[in-house]
């Protein structure tokens, strides 16, 4: 009896497994199952990242190896937008500009943003006030922080050559001379951007463990030792993250040139993204424009992994 | 129940009124048959505008800060005479190139814009514009056409084409404190260069002698931001030079005359010390200085004659035209074009509306309140006022910039090499050889 069941049993068995075919088509069903729920949730990002990130950077590509297509219709011509764009003297100093302007930039920023928040961080006294103090610039529209500094600058009116004139000291040209005017314009983005760069180490030395701190103080350690010892490498992650923001918005820079100098006096002021901006609606040299685009995203991108190489190996270190 | 009862009469209601709305609208038809000479007047009506109904985009950088709501004094004439209807939207100078650009390639762009001789022929020969040459040679506008300046329109077209037609012809007048040179002893406005100079110096000297320190002789732009090569090139025409030979396709920017002009430019700056050093006045800080008795002399655009007499200058003053050399004065300016869109949908109302804002009537209207002079010769925009005739009688000696697709580039390299020069750091002979060079490339890449 329980051998016939048992064969019945196998029969059963036999009857139920599919074939290879049928067997290809359910994993195939099943995978799609599994697909569907996960494409639901990735698939508006990746439209979106399409439709404004990817699409666009090959575009651009495409167009950096023509002459037109924006209102005219793209004509291919190989790598002649580059060949030019590497013997651009124009672009060469914009390059210099800009280089100059984000080392300035980021490290003016981050020893103030660092100085601040480690002052912050020691003395929790009036800590919100000075939060939203210090993060207020950033709120105000890049061009209406460029009218402030224009107004402060002014040869004339500005408070800072009045403050200088009533103390006999002679006024100073910021705008119409070099290196002022980039030393004004690395100005204004230290002060509008030094408010987020000091809640973000704020925010990194309050996640310091104060055991840590504590030790170290009855160790003896006094408190730039411990900022050496302690918090620096602790917020070196942090840092890595940081740089590699910094560099990406500061290469960006043109707001304040396009608003203070437009690029001058005498090209001293003239960043990347104002040539691009000049090249491609003034002049309606796509081409060029489009092959400085990438270039530009090439230096970043080989900037971030430099970065990324350099901090990110210490820190784990 | 109740709500039944209230369905049915409503239900009752809207059908009495549908009956009642039908019953109008047929008596209203009888009526209209009744009345033959009514139906005539809207034959006439519908004849006299072929394009009611129609919309026109219209984009114009302004000249003035009460330019959008003058627009809107003056487009309903038009809207009442052709049935189109105007959209204006002001453009910002500062932004200009990056929304026309966005503008032309989109598939719905202005129809029809205002184009510099700068801008003309950098979009239009990207075929963003309709070449308006068969258009001006139709019928409906030969009376027109003939009160246009042959060398008006020739400085207009490219390769044969007019992509717009021109509206208003730039100049550039010199204003004059006549109490400070009266009070320095200076009798005439200076006519040239040396006069300038030396004018300003004695003014300068005089005004310092009574305590006024701060006194400067002269302003104009010389920077790139503030348009320097647009105060700056009548001097080079003066000279019998050019930045670009005849034919368009050489870079003159290294020639003597080009050099020998901008070095005056830097000897009044560098040198002599009569006119403030680049950056620490823009043009319009430097305006401020003229209207606060602060500044002899300075160059800029005829339209603040209109604004000097509005604010009653507390100073007599008078214009001139800008210095000439060797006896020889021309007028440097660009000219300003209403443009019709390639792709515009309404082509043909666009051009209606362009023959209605270059004709003679709305050209004087615009510039009496602008003070450009008009690109026609039958219109008059002095409105009366000496100063204005005056202005408008520089035409004569016109050179105006010739519009080609390059032509920004290149001036943007003639300007580069003026700001360098005149910083008092370079000198003219390396700044301009810097601006050949980049010419050249630019003409060379086609």
């Amino acid at each position: 009896m329980s051998q016939i069941d048992q064969n019945k049993v196998l029969i059963d068995w036999q009857e139920l497994s599919l074939t290879d075919e049928e067997f290809r088509r359910a994993r195939s069903r099943y995978k799609l199952r599994g697909l569907i729920p996960v494409m639901g949730f990735l698939g508006p990002f990746l439209l979106l990242w399409s439709v404004f990130l990817a699409i666009p950077m090959l575009w651009s590509i495409w167009l950096s190896f023509n002459t037109g297509g924006l209102i005219d219709e793209a004509k291919f011509v190989g790598f002649d937008n580059w060949s030019r764009m590497l013997s651009n003297d124009e672009l060469v100093r914009s390059l210099k500009n800009t280089a100059i302007y984000v080392v300035i930039a980021i490290l003016t920023v981050f020893s103030l943003a660092l100085t601040i928040a480690g002052l912050l961080n020691s003395n929790k006294r009036g800590q919100n006030f000075f939060k939203v103090a210090l993060y207020f610039p950033l709120l105000v529209p890049p061009i209406m922080a460029g009218m402030i500094f224009f107004f402060l600058t002014h040869y004339d009116m500005g408070i800072i050559n009045l403050v200088l004139q009533a103390t006999n000291h002679e006024k100073l040209n910021f705008l119409g001379d070099n290196p002022n005017a980039l030393l004004t314009i690395v100005s204004l983005e230290v002060w509008r951007g030094l408010g987020f760069w000091v809640l973000f180490f704020l925010a990194g030395l309050q996640s310091i463990p104060s055991d840590l701190i504590d030790a170290a103080k009855i160790d003896g350690a006094g408190s730039v030792r411990r900022f050496r010892k302690i918090s620096l490498p602790t917020l070196r992650p942090l840092l890595l993250f940081a740089v590699i923001i910094a560099l990406i918005f500061n290469f960006q820079l043109f707001d304040s040139v396009q608003v203070l100098t437009k690029g001058g006096p005498v090209l001293g002021t003239t960043s990347v993204v104002w040539f691009i901006y000049k090249r491609l609606f003034a002049f309606q040299d796509i081409g060029l424009a489009y092959a400085t685009s990438v270039g530009l995203l090439i230096v970043v991108v080989v900037l971030t992994v430099a970065a990324y190489g350099f901090l990110g190996k210490r820190s784990e270190n | 129940m109740k709500s039944k009862n209230s369905s049915r009469l409503l239900l009752a209601f809207l059908g009495a009124t549908a009956l009642v709305v039908a019953a109008c609208g047929s008596s209203g038809e009888s009526s209209t048959t009744e009345t033959a000479a009514v139906t005539a007047d809207t034959a006439v009506a519908v004849d006299a505008k072929p394009f009611d109904g129609v919309t026109l985009t219209f984009g114009k950088a302004p000249h003035g800060e009460d330019e959008k709501a003058n627009w809107e004094k003056w487009l309903p004439a038009f809207t009442e005479k052709t049935g189109i209807k105007v959209e204006l939207t002001q453009v910002p100078w500062d932004q200009l190139e990056a929304l026309y650009t966005a503008s032309f390639a989109s598939d719905t762009p202005y129809d029809v814009s205002y184009q510099t001789s700068t801008h003309l022929t950098l979009f239009g020969e990207r075929g963003a514009f309709e070449d308006m040459t068969p258009r001006i040679n139709g019928e409906d506008f030969a009376s027109d056409l003939q009160n246009f300046p042959a060398g008006v329109l020739g400085a207009s077209t490219y390769n044969g084409k007019l992509y717009g037609l021109p509206f208003v012809v730039g100049t550039i007048a010199m204003y004059a404190n006549l109490d400070m040179m009266k009070s320095a002893g200076v009798a005439t406005v200076p006519t040239t260069e040396e006069e300038l100079v030396a004018a300003s110096k004695a003014i300068m000297a005089d005004q310092k002698s009574k305590g006024n320190k701060d006194v400067l002789g002269f302003y104009t732009p010389r920077t790139v931001a503030d348009y320097g090569w647009y105060f700056t090139l009548a001097s080079v025409h003066n000279r019998g030079g050019d930045f670009l030979s005849a034919d368009g396709k050489t870079a003159m920017m290294d020639s003597k005359e080009v050099k020998d002009s901008a070095q005056v430019a830097v000897d009044m700056i560098c040198k002599d010390k009569v006119q403030p050093a680049n950056g620490l006045y823009n043009r319009e800080a430097a305006i401020e200085l003229f209207k606060a008795g602060k500044l002899a002399f300075i160059l800029d655009e005829p339209s603040r004659v209109k604004t000097f007499k509005e604010a009653a200058l507390p100073f007599a003053w008078d214009i001139g035209m800008p210095v000439g050399y060797n006896g020889k004065a021309t007028q440097f300016a660009t000219t300003g074009h209403w443009a019709v869109a390639a792709k515009s949908k309404n082509a043909d109302a666009a051009w209606e509306f362009v023959k209605w804002l270059s004709s003679a009537e709305f050209n004087a209207t615009y510039n009496q309140r602008y003070a450009f002079v008009p690109a026609r010769l039958d219109a008059d925009a002095s409105g009366g006022d000496e100063m204005l005739a005056r202005n408008a009688s520089w035409v004569s000696v016109w050179d105006g910039l010739k519009t080609s697709p390059k032509v920004s580039q290149l001036l943007d390299e003639y300007a580069k090499a003026l700001e360098a020069a005149t910083s008092c750091k370079t000198s003219v002979d390396d700044a301009f050889a810097s601006a050949q060079k980049g010419a050249t490339e630019a003409l060379a890449q086609g």
